[in-house]
This record gives C-alpha cells, sequence and structure tokens, in this order.
C-alpha cells in the first residue's frame, strides 16, 4: 500500500465529484489562456495589419511643403542600394453620383510605389486605383467615374490680402476613372501609422496630378526601404525650401516662394548671414488702391517698406515718377487707400495720410520691382488691366500714367513707409503673428555658394517636415497599443474566472467534507493533519494537470470565438475586421500555468479546514464541520459590516463629488458594499436558539446550519449581479441628452463640422458664407445659429477610438471667445470658467491644456495636473493638464488656446474644425452639409459624436454583459450542484421529516427556499450595491441610464435562478426523496 | 511481545458550557496487564467514549495521567502523540470508518502508509479475522458484520500495545456482535495487547477480564 495507489483509488472512486471540480479549473484555464491569447492577437493583428499597409517602406519624408525632384535624385544617388518612391499625398473629397466622402487620401504616385507591395500600378491620366472600403462608401464600381476635389494649399498665409479665398483658387476639380479597386489589406489601405481606421485611398498618376496642380517637377513625400538616410541637409538646396535669389544692382534680394518668409524661415536666413558676417536689410511691399493729392491720383501701386531709410512716423518718401504724377513739391501730403482683410475675411478699405518728406531718384536700387516676390497674376502681368489678384481691382481708376509705369517699372515700389506701419498693414489684429518680411536684402558681395549652404544648415528641418521618420519603428512601437487587451480581457473575464475559483473552492469543500470522517480514521490511525490535507492536495493537483492542460486548448477555441465576436458584434470595440487570431508558446504555457495555479490555490483555500478540526470532530463526519457552532463573538460581523456600509457611503459621496475618479470610487464602494453585505448576513445567519419553531425559522436555522456554503452561494450570485447590474448602469447612450445644455459633454453646441481643407471665407458672417454659396433660403435656415471656428492640428486620434499607442496627439486651439463662453463640464479646478486656465502661461513653459478625462487616463496615461511631452516643428514641447473634461465632444484631441497653438503650429493658419449652436438642429444641418459637403465638410450631430466615442466603452460592455452572463451559469451550476449535494447529505434528516409526516412537496419547499433565499439575498444585495456604486458615475456623465433594461436584467436573474431551482429539485430531488425513508429504514 | 501496563491515573475531564461546568469524568483510574481486556459500561453521555478517547490521546484530560509501559502519553508533543498512536494504538468504532474506494486488504494496509515498521503480516491478519476470502472486496461489497471485522483488522495493524474499541458490536446483530467479542479476546491473548472495550451490552462487556461501570463520571470495578 502506497501513497499513490491511494490516491489512485481515490480519484477512481470519486471520479464524479473530481470531475465536477475538474470542469471548474477548465473553465477557469480557458478564461485565462483565452485572455492572454487574445491580449497578444489583438495588438499583433494590428502589427501585421500595418505592416502590410506599408508593404517594404522604412523611412517616409513628410514636407509639410513641396521640394524638388532634385532632392530625391540626389538622395537616390548617395543610396544606391534603397528602393526610393515619390508621391504627392494631398487631402481630398470624393464624389460619385449623391455620394460625398470628405477626408480621403489623394496620392499621386509613380510606378516605384507598386514595387514596395511587390505589385504593379500602372496609372494613367485621368485614371484611379481606389481601396475597397471607399468603393463601398461610394458605391461605385470598376469604370464607372468621380469626382476628385483636391485642395492646393496656397504658398501665401492666408489671412492676408494677398491670399486667394476662392474656392475656384484653392481646390482643383478632376474628373477620374476608377480602374481597379484595391484590397484593404496592403497597399491598398496605405497609411503610414498603426491606426487600424481604414483610411479611403485614391492613387492617381503623380505626373498627371502634379501637372493638374501645377506643380510639376514637386512632391511632398518620398519613401525609403533600406538604409536610413542620415545626411538630408547635404541633398536639399534653397530651391527645395522655397527660397531664391535675385540680383538689383549690387545687392542681392533674397526671397521665398511664399510670398512672404515665416519666422521659421526668416531666423534660419539670419543665422546663416551671422555665420558669415554679413549684414542684412529685411523689406516688403504692400499694394495701396491709390495714392492722391487733391485731385490727382496715382491708382494700384505698390509700396514698400526696407530697413535702413529711417522714415519716421507719419512720413513718407516718394519715388521721382510719383511726385511728378502727383505734382508734389514741398511738404505736401498724400492720402493712401488700401485694403485690410478683416476678421470676416471682408476687405475693409482704410485711408491714411502721411506726409512727403523724400524724394527717391528712380535708379536707387529699393525701388525695383524685383522687390516683390513673384506673384501669379501680379508681378506677370504685362498691365494692370491683366492682373489676376485676390482682391477687387476698379479698373476705372487705372489711368495711362499707371499703365506707363507698370510697362517700365512693373511693380517697383512708388512710395514707402516705415516697417512698423507696413507691418501693421500686413497684420490687422492685435498681438498677431502675420509674417510680412517679403524680402532680405543683402550686398551682391556676398559668396552664394556659401550662402546657400548655410541656410541650409540653419533651415529648421523639422518646420518644413524635411526628415526622415522610421514609419516601420514607430509602428511596431505603438501597434503594442495604448489599450491592453491581454489585460483588458483577463478584466472583462475577472467574474467569470472568479466565479470558476468560488465553484472550485466549493466544489473541493463539499467534496472533501463529505469524507470527513475518513480523514477522521486516517487521523486515528496517526495521520497527521498535514499528510491528511497533502493527500487532497494531491489530488486537486491532478485535477489541476488535467484541467489546465484541457483548458489550455479550449482557451484556444475560447478566443477564436471572441476574436469573431471582436470583428463581428463586438467590432465596436476594436473598429477593425481585420483581426486575427495568434498563437504563441507564451500565451498558452502562461494561460495553463496561471489557470493551474490560480485553480490549486483555490482547492488548496477549501481544504483548509482541515488543519482546523480535531480528528473526533472529523469522525464525527461531514457535520461536524458544515455546522456553523455560532461561537463567533456576538456582535463582531454586525460592527464589521456597518464599518464597511458607512465607509462605502463616503466614497459614493467623494466620488459624486468628484473628489475621487469615479472608476476608482465605483471599484472601493462596490468592493465594502459586497463585503458589507457578506458580513450583514454573515451575522444574521449566525445560530440562535428559539423557543417556537415555524416553517421560515426552520428554513432560516437551516441557513445558519450550513453557514458557509450558503455565504459562499450568496457571493457567487452577489458578484454576478453586482457585475450585471453595473454595467448596464454604465451603458450610456446619449441620444437624449440635451445638446444645448452648456455644461453638458457638448458645451451647448448642437452641431461640429470639420472641413478636409481651410474654407477661407468666414463662415461665421453673412459675407463670408456668401462667398461659401449660401443662398437666402440658406441663411434664413441658419437665422438663431452661432459658429465658433477653432484650428485643428493633425496628429493621433486619442479617443478608445484609436487601438494604437499615440505619440503626437490631435489637438485643437480654441479661440479667446470660445474661452471666455466656457461650458462643459471641467475637473481639476473651482474656478467660475474654468477655460480661462488656457490662457495662462505655466512657471516650467509647458503649455497649459484641457483633455477628455477618458482620453487623459486610458490613452495617454496621463492626469489632471501632469504633463505629456510632444515634438513639433519648433521642437519638444510639454503639455500640461489643467482641466478635464467629462464625456465631451473633444475626446479625440488635446485642446489649447488659440495663442499657444498658433505658437506650436505657425503652418496652420485657418480653422477647419467648427461648433455650432442651432435653434433647428436638423435644418441648420442640412443647410451646411448641402452649402459646403462639396468642400469636404462634413457636419455631424454632437451627440452622436458622443455616442461614437461611447460605442467602444458600450461594446467593453456588452462584452461584460455577455461574459457576466456566462458567469451567471456558473452560479446557478453551483446552485445545482449545491442542492444535489445538500440532499445527498442531508437523506437522514429528511427521512426523519418524512417519518414525521411532511409531504414531498413540502421538503421540496424547505430545500428550495433554502437556496432560493441566499440566491435571492445574494442577487438583492449585488444589485443594490451596484446602483449605489455606479451613482458617482451616472451623475458625472450626465447620461440616461437605461431602466428598463435594468429592469428586465434584475427580474430576468430572479426568475431564472428560482426556476432553476425548482425544476432541479423537481426532476432530481423529487425521484430520490420517495425512496429516501424505506432506503433510511431499511 | 509487548510487556507494556497500562495504568490510567486520576483522569478529570469536564466541559465549561454557557455559565457553568460539565464534570464528564472524575478521577478514573485503572490498570492493565499486556493482553488483558477490559471492558467499561456505562448508560449514554457517562462519559465512556471520553475515557476511551483520552486514553487514545484523541482528547487531553483536564488532569491525571495515562502510561502505557514508561511513556507518559499526555507529556508527549503532539506529533509525539501521532507517531505513538501510528505504533502503539489502534481503534476500532461502532461505525467501521472503512474507506470505500479501497479494497479490504488495502483498508488494512492503510496503518502502513504511517508507521513503516508494521511487522504484522495483513493477509495474516485478515485471515485470522476470518476474511482472507474477501480480501479483493469494497466495503459496500460485504456485510456490516464483515466490515467491522476488517476495522478490528485494521485496528491490529498499529495496536502493538494497546486496543481501543469504542462500541464495536453497536451496529452488529448478537451472532456477530459475539463474533467480534471473541475475535478481540484472542487479539488480547495471542498479541499480549492490553484491549480496551466501551460498550452499553453487559453480556458482552462480562466476557472480558475486567468490567468497569461508569457512573457519573466515576469508574467503579464491579468485578468479572
Amino acid at each position: 500500500m502506497t501513497k499513490y495507489r491511494l490516491l489512485w483509488r481515490s480519484v477512481q472512486y470519486y471520479w464524479k465529484t473530481i470531475l465536477l471540480v475538474t470542469i471548474g479549473i477548465i473553465i477557469g484555464t480557458t478564461v485565462v489562456t483565452g485572455s492572454m491569447i487574445i491580449g497578444k492577437s489583438v495588438p499583433q493583428s494590428l502589427l501585421d495589419n500595418a505592416m502590410a499597409r506599408i508593404g517594404n517602406i522604412d523611412y517616409a519624408l513628410r514636407s509639410t511643403k513641396l521640394f524638388t525632384r532634385k532632392f530625391v535624385e540626389n538622395i537616390e544617388k548617395k543610396y544606391p542600394n534603397n528602393q526610393f518612391a515619390s508621391a504627392l499625398m494631398l487631402s481630398g473629397v470624393t464624389k460619385h453620383s449623391q455620394m460625398t466622402i470628405p477626408q480621403v487620401n489623394i496620392l499621386g504616385v509613380d510606378d516605384k510605389f507598386a514595387t514596395f507591395y511587390e505589385q504593379k500600378l500602372n496609372l494613367k491620366k485621368r485614371e484611379v486605383a481606389i481601396n475597397e472600403s471607399l468603393a463601398k462608401d461610394l458605391g461605385i464600381k470598376i469604370n464607372q467615374r468621380l469626382l476628385l476635389y483636391i485642395y492646393r494649399s496656397s504658398f501665401v498665409p492666408t489671412e492676408t490680402l494677398f491670399a486667394r479665398k476662392n474656392f475656384e483658387d484653392n481646390v482643383y476639380t478632376l474628373r477620374v476613372k476608377v480602374v481597379a479597386i484595391l484590397p484593404d489589406q496592403g497597399m491598398g489601405g496605405f497609411r503610414l501609422d498603426a491606426n487600424p481606421q481604414m483610411p479611403r485611398n485614391v492613387f492617381v498618376s503623380q505626373d498627371y496630378l502634379a501637372k493638374q496642380l501645377e506643380r510639376q517637377n514637386y512632391i511632398n513625400t518620398l519613401l525609403v526601404s533600406g538604409d536610413p538616410i542620415k545626411d538630408v541637409r547635404e541633398h536639399l538646396s534653397c530651391e527645395d525650401l522655397g527660397i531664391y535669389f535675385r540680383l538689383e544692382k549690387d545687392e542681392r534680394f533674397i526671397q521665398s516662394k511664399n510670398f512672404v518668409f515665416h519666422d521659421y524661415e526668416l531666423s534660419g536666413i539670419q543665422k546663416a548671414l551671422e555665420k558669415l558676417q554679413e549684414k542684412a536689410r529685411l523689406a516688403s511691399v504692400y499694394v495701396v488702391n491709390k495714392i492722391q493729392n487733391g485731385e490727382e491720383v496715382a491708382a494700384y501701386a505698390m509700396i514698400g517698406g526696407v530697413e535702413g531709410l529711417e522714415i519716421p512716423e507719419g512720413e513718407v518718401f516718394v519715388n521721382r515718377w510719383l511726385a511728378e504724377d502727383l505734382k508734389l513739391n514741398g511738404n505736401n501730403e498724400v492720402e493712401f487707400e488700401y485694403f485690410i482683410p478683416s476678421v470676416s475675411g471682408r476687405l475693409v478699405t482704410k485711408t491714411l495720410t502721411l506726409k512727403v518728406t523724400k524724394k527717391i531718384a528712380m535708379n536707387n536700387s529699393v525701388v525695383s520691382s524685383k522687390l516683390i516676390p513673384e506673384f501669379e497674376g501680379l508681378t506677370n502681368a504685362d498691365n494692370i488691366r491683366d492682373w489676376n489678384v485676390p482682391f477687387e481691382v476698379d479698373l476705372s481708376t487705372v489711368s495711362d500714367r499707371d499703365e506707363e509705369y507698370w510697362e517700365l517699372y512693373r511693380a517697383a515700389p512708388k512710395a514707402f513707409v516705415s516697417t512698423e506701419l507696413l507691418r501693421k498693414m500686413w497684420d490687422y489684429r492685435e498681438n498677431g503673428q502675420v509674417d510680412w518680411v517679403s524680402t532680405v536684402i543683402v550686398s551682391n558681395n556676398i559668396d552664394m555658394n556659401s550662402l546657400q549652404k548655410n541656410i541650409v544648415e540653419n533651415a529648421n528641418l523639422n518646420f518644413y517636415g524635411l526628415r526622415f521618420l522610421p514609419v516601420r519603428k514607430q509602428i511596431e512601437f505603438t501597434s503594442s497599443g495604448a489599450t491592453d487587451f491581454g489585460g483588458l480581457f483577463i478584466a472583462l473575464n475577472f467574474f467569470i474566472l472568479l466565479a470558476a475559483l468560488l465553484l472550485i473552492a466549493m466544489l473541493t469543500k463539499l467534496q472533501t467534507t463529505s469524507r470527513a470522517s475518513q480523514m477522521g480514521i486516517m487521523s486515528a490511525c496517526g495521520f497527521s493533519h498535514k499528510s491528511i490535507r497533502s493527500l487532497f492536495l494531491y489530488e486537486g493537483f491532478l485535477c489541476c494537470v488535467v484541467g489546465a492542460s484541457i483548458g489550455v486548448l479550449t482557451g484556444v477555441v475560447y478566443a477564436r470565438y471572441i476574436v469573431t465576436l471582436l470583428t463581428t458584434s463586438w467590432i465596436g470595440a476594436t473598429g477593425t475586421n481585420l483581426l486575427q487570431i495568434h498563437l504563441n508558446g507564451g500565451s498558452l504555457v502562461g494561460g495553463g500555468v496561471i489557470g493551474l495555479v490560480v485553480s490549486w490555490l483555490s482547492i488548496f483555500y477549501g481544504t483548509r479546514y482541515v488543519k482546523k478540526h480535531k480528528t473526533l470532530q472529523l469522525l464525527k463526519g461531514w457535520k461536524s464541520i458544515v455546522v456553523n457552532s455560532g461561537q463567533e463573538k456576538s456582535g463582531k460581523y454586525a460592527k464589521l459590516s456597518v464599518i464597511c456600509f458607512c465607509l462605502a457611503i463616503i466614497i459614493v459621496y467623494c466620488a459624486s463629488q468628484n473628489l475621487m475618479s469615479s472608476v476608482a470610487g465605483f471599484f472601493v464602494a462596490g468592493a465594502l458594499l459586497l463585503t458589507g453585505s457578506y458580513y450583514f448576513f454573515a451575522n444574521y445567519w449566525q445560530q440562535k436558539s428559539s423557543t417556537q419553531l415555524s416553517y421560515f425559522s426552520f428554513v432560516r436555522k437551516n441557513l445558519s446550519l450550513y453557514r458557509e456554503r450558503s455565504l459562499l452561494l450568496f457571493l457567487l450570485f452577489a458578484f454576478s449581479s453586482f457585475l450585471l447590474v453595473a454595467v448596464v448602469a454604465n451603458k450610456n447612450d446619449f441620444s437624449g441628452v440635451d445638446t444645448s445644455d452648456k455644461n453638458s459633454g457638448t458645451g451647448g453646441f448642437s452641431l461640429q463640422a470639420q472641413a478636409s481643407f481651410p474654407l477661407n471665407q468666414d463662415i461665421r458672417t453673412r459675407e463670408g458664407r456668401e462667398k461659401l454659396g449660401f443662398t437666402a433660403e440658406d441663411e434664413t435656415s441658419m437665422a438663431g445659429s452661432s459658429i465658433s471656428p477653432a484650428l485643428f492640428f493633425k496628429g493621433q486620434d486619442i479617443s478608445c477610438l484609436n487601438l494604437a499607442k499615440v505619440v503626437v496627439p490631435n489637438i485643437v486651439g480654441v479661440s479667446d471667445s470660445f474661452i471666455k463662453r466656457g461650458g462643459f463640464s471641467v475637473s481639476g479646478t473651482t474656478s467660475q470658467n474654468p477655460w480661462e486656465l488656457l490662457h495662462h502661461d505655466m512657471d516650467d513653459g509647458s503649455i497649459p491644456v484641457f483633455g477628455d478625462a477618458n482620453s487623459v487616463m486610458w490613452s495617454l496615461y496621463s492626469g489632471l495636473g501632469k504633463t505629456i511631452e510632444i515634438e513639433t516643428a519648433t521642437g519638444k514641447i510639454k503639455l500640461r493638464f489643467v482641466g478635464l473634461l467629462h464625456n465631451s465632444i473633444f475626446a479625440s484631441e488635446i485642446v489649447m488656446s488659440e495663442k499657444h497653438f498658433r505658437t506650436l503650429f505657425p503652418h496652420v493658419s485657418l480653422p477647419t474644425y467648427y461648433f455650432i449652436e442651432a435653434k433647428d438642429i436638423s435644418l441648420v444641418q442640412k443647410t451646411l452639409q448641402k452649402t459646403l459637403g462639396e468642400l469636404g465638410v462634413a457636419v455631424r450631430e454632437t451627440n452622436e459624436i458622443l455616442n461614437s466615442f461611447i460605442a467602444v466603452q458600450n461594446t467593453y460592455l456588452l462584452a461584460f454583459t455577455n461574459l457576466g452572463g456566462l458567469g451567471i451559469f456558473l452560479g446557478v451550476f453551483g446552485l445545482a450542484i449545491v442542492i444535489v449535494y445538500s440532499f445527498i447529505q442531508r437523506q437522514g434528516e429528511l427521512s426523519l421529516l418524512m417519518s414525521l409526516g411532511m409531504s414531498v412537496s413540502r421538503i421540496r419547499g424547505i430545500l428550495f427556499w433554502e437556496v432560493s433565499i441566499t440566491a435571492v439575498c445574494g442577487l438583492v444585495c449585488g444589485s443594490i450595491s451596484a446602483l449605489v456604486a455606479v451613482y458617482p458615475q451616472i451623475i458625472s456623465s450626465r447620461s440616461v441610464v437605461d431602466w428598463y433594461m435594468l429592469l428586465y436584467i434584475i427580474a430576468g436573474l430572479f426568475s431564472f435562478t428560482l426556476c432553476l431551482a425548482f425544476v432541479t429539485l423537481r426532476t432530481i430531488i423529487d425521484q430520490q426523496l420517495a425512496n429516501v425513508l424505506k432506503k433510511e429504514v431499511a | 511481545m509487548n510487556t507494556d501496563r497500562l495504568e490510567v491515573e486520576s483522569i478529570s475531564k469536564s466541559f465549561a458550557h454557557a455559565n457553568s461546568t460539565i464534570n464528564i469524568l472524575q478521577d478514573v483510574q485503572f490498570s492493565a496487564n499486556p493482553g488483558e481486556t477490559v471492558a467499561i459500561i456505562g448508560p449514554s453521555g457517562s462519559g465512556k467514549s471520553t475515557l476511551l478517547n483520552i486514553l487514545g490521546l484523541l482528547e487531553k484530560p483536564n488532569s491525571g495521567s495515562v502510561k502505557l509501559g514508561e511513556s507518559e502519553l499526555q507529556e508527549l508533543s503532539q506529533k509525539e502523540q501521532e507517531m505513538f498512536r501510528a505504533q502503539h494504538i489502534g481503534f476500532v468504532f461502532q461505525n467501521h470508518h472503512l474507506l470505500p474506494q479501497l479494497t479490504a486488504l488495502e483498508n488494512v494496509l492503510l496503518p502502513t502508509l504511517v508507521n513503516t515498521n508494521i511487522q504484522v503480516e495483513a493477509n495474516e491478519i485478515l485471515d485470522f479475522v476470518g476474511l482472507k476470502e474477501r480480501k479483493d472486496f469494497y466495503p459496500w461489497q460485504i456485510s456490516g458484520g464483515e466490515c467491522q471485522r476488517i476495522a478490528i483488522a485494521r485496528g491490529i495493524m498499529s495496536a502493538s500495545k494497546l486496543l481501543l474499541c469504542d462500541e464495536p458490536t453497536g451496529n452488529l446483530d448478537e451472532e456477530n456482535g459475539q463474533k467480534i467479542i471473541g475475535l478481540l479476546k484472542e487479539i488480547a491473548a495471542k498479541n499480549k495487547v492490553v484491549v480496551v472495550m466501551v460498550t452499553h451490552n453487559v453480556a458482552y462487556a462480562k466476557q472480558f477480564d475486567t468490567c468497569y461501570v461508569l457512573r457519573s463520571g466515576r469508574l467503579v470495578n464491579e468485578g468479572v
């Protein structure tokens, strides 16, 4: 006789109960293994998909401006082993039939592009290939035609006089034919980041696109496979930076294709000149409608501002031609009339009177047409009447003399004012930041090669976007995701795991207590309690090994099932249907080991009582173990339950007052409430003697006798109902939210519009809307509405809709009026208008921002008062969260003031986000969509936006509900087992009741009420605990709870549990009850 | 061969309940030589099983001592008591407590898992109790009387000095009960072990060498 023989015999004999325990272990291991597999599969799928989209591309350069093909050729020569492909990547809008799809990627590619995917893509002019998703959105097939609206960004700052604002000037329309529909996976889904959201791509011939946009020989993207490109500057020229040079007498003019230099461009040139120890003068020009001296008028003249001329305030220098034209002699005063763009975009006429104090010779170097940078439609016009400029020209005021001047001197300035005055003409806003310098004047003695070289060396390449990003490495990094899916699914499956573990512990206890007398005799034979327990633990370990092994296999099946759900019913959680299972040894072995260990610990817990009981007690059998002696100190449990409830109420209060996170409050309060309930019933079900015995007091006595078993069952049901009720109560639906409520997540805005490209007109004004195509009828529809524009920097979506890790977030810059308006639900400050915090200058140089609380916590891993660091064209910047928005429409982006935004993103000058307050929401939405849809504007209701964000959360909650339902099943399974076990163990007791004349139905009723009361108490306590615990969350989200669904779920739980108890008793027990008495008598 | 004499001196045992003390045993003392059979009779609740449990080191007395040979049993540590029980004391209970998953032979061999020094041959013992042909049967395949004999066989395996029997005939009919009594006397004589039996059956008790009556917690020798 050996221990192993005893062990094996026991396993053979008690195989049924051991099988039940093993089933519990299989369930637990299935859950853990499945979760781990999903945890690996989701990020791996994201990575695989993202990698498929970039093919063999390792690096990408995406410039904010166009650069020359020469730059590409230079690099190709230097890296002959690398694979290169250039592209023109633009954004646009597509239209087919009645369907308009904004925010489409227009990709001008050549033959080399497809080689990254080992494919061929040969597109002729007017031919396009689109991806599957876009084809589906448009409802388009091969050989059908569609319209492309492509935004060609203006070189000139768009809020200035020289910016072209008309739609026709900036948006190119191409009518093309679809020749191929590419699968979304791979080249069709091309994007240079790991965001799983499927892009809408249109591939068009690069040459054809460049020609249509009048940008031949220019590209903005270079894709590379192979070695990293280290020395970008070596291959750059000033032309790539948009800088060119002109010689004027003995001076050199440095100018920009942008017409004016941006601050960063200018500082780069100035640094270069400093290095060469060269002095420079800054200059610019403006156009005036007329210069008048009495009756004498000169129309449409250029005026200049040049450093070094030393023109005092209020004075003007004129050239000899103008002096003659206006018959100026002595100290005349002349009146200037000119346009200034207003906030509304409308040109406002201004006049200015200046005193003429000097006349400049026509051969002076500043009187040069080259002082004006090349401007298509102006500098290349043969006469004034041929001007094609973005402001109105009244040709009736143009005289022959004016044309004569133009013929001889073109755009050479007729007058010169101080640089301060000229700057004000360019920038009409107070504290504005518009660039005004158009020319840097240096001596012609300068070494041009050195100058060009130094300009390139000192250029801020970040500003230009002229740097190669390691897209492959970035995708590998960000694909690991902001969301830990493994941890998330373990959390989602937590209850099933807990239920399985409770079930294992309960079954182990039931099984071992029924063998108490065996333990007693073994102890009497000299076995130590430790060795007796170890026998049961070995049995348990065998179950764990078998159960965990099978559980690993079923875990794979479970993971497949979950992935199927994630790509179908639960697609809202991931946003992609391209997920696949990825099996790896780590998940399988890890899942098996964890399943084994936690199950074994559960068995360890279930056998811990062996040590507590003496041999004699064990010999007396299971009753002496299971029966509660009721010897606890009186009132101990009652006190504990009161403490738990009081603490829970405090936590709920703190969470509802935003003194702590509502999520943390939910968990802590929930745990306290459940624990308090446990102690309450532990106290209530203590044995107490009584002088009377009724049917229900008898039932209660039985509950007290088997208190530990009752409490385990109570816990199973309390947890399950807590979970389900909490989930349903947390499910948000913002459809019914009053969007005009300023303090809601919509901030009082009913609509949000996002433009694919800047509108160039001020949509807030009637004039601006008229220029955008609004009719009188449209104006009537818009009556009572107000629009708040905001600037937008496209980084990465930080909401839960983006699974990939965020490196640079989307950023919105809101105006002063938006800030002054306030609104939304903001935590972190008690000031009346927390938005004013966005104006603050932080001591550490960080920029104050707001973020949506959930996005900040879960995507950016940050919080109130904390900072994150991002890299922009201006370098590394710290953003500090000075306020958190709750359930807001800003879940996808970080919000800062317009002032800070313009400092960080100088190349973004016009708004593309609009927030609209509307009386008649659907009418305003319809109007805006009708007039602006073709301009690439998408208008959405704000509660629809809130619901889209909450869709992910609700999907997780749906998953929670489904998995929680599985947990309920386990609880009910446990209930059935308790009924059967109770019956088997208490046959003697039941036979006694029958011998006393109690009917079968009455006995059945006793058993039924014992389990039902336990289950119902658990369900009630769990439900109430859940509702109390989620109360702060409901308050803060301002969402509408689906009370009908809640009642339906609770009622369903109750009914299902009671029905199952009844059916079990009726089917299994009834048959046996009749035989019980006969057996006992026999 | 066992030469250790059993000496029980001034054993007292009481329990506290509510605000009172219940005296189960008061100053119980007796002794027995190896090979002797001792029966203790008394009404229900007189403390017979408590006394037996104290002798078997399953309970501690409030005062008094139990000596078996030179060993002062109450002074042993718990581990030493377990070891002593495994090596020298055997138990037979009213309910046989056979493990249902083991055969008759395996049940008899159960004590060998703890005490590997047991010299007694299990087959011989089974033969001794008349159940050699049942050695491969499971408890649920044999009668109650046969189960009790197997329990006795198991008790003999570890009873090198003392065999304690608590109402061994309680669940048996006259014939089987008599067989059990005969077996117990034979074991005592053959193995020179002290056999102490607790019973409420006077007829069986009188068949033992010494018969004590436990009355109001005190042991009275009424002789054979």
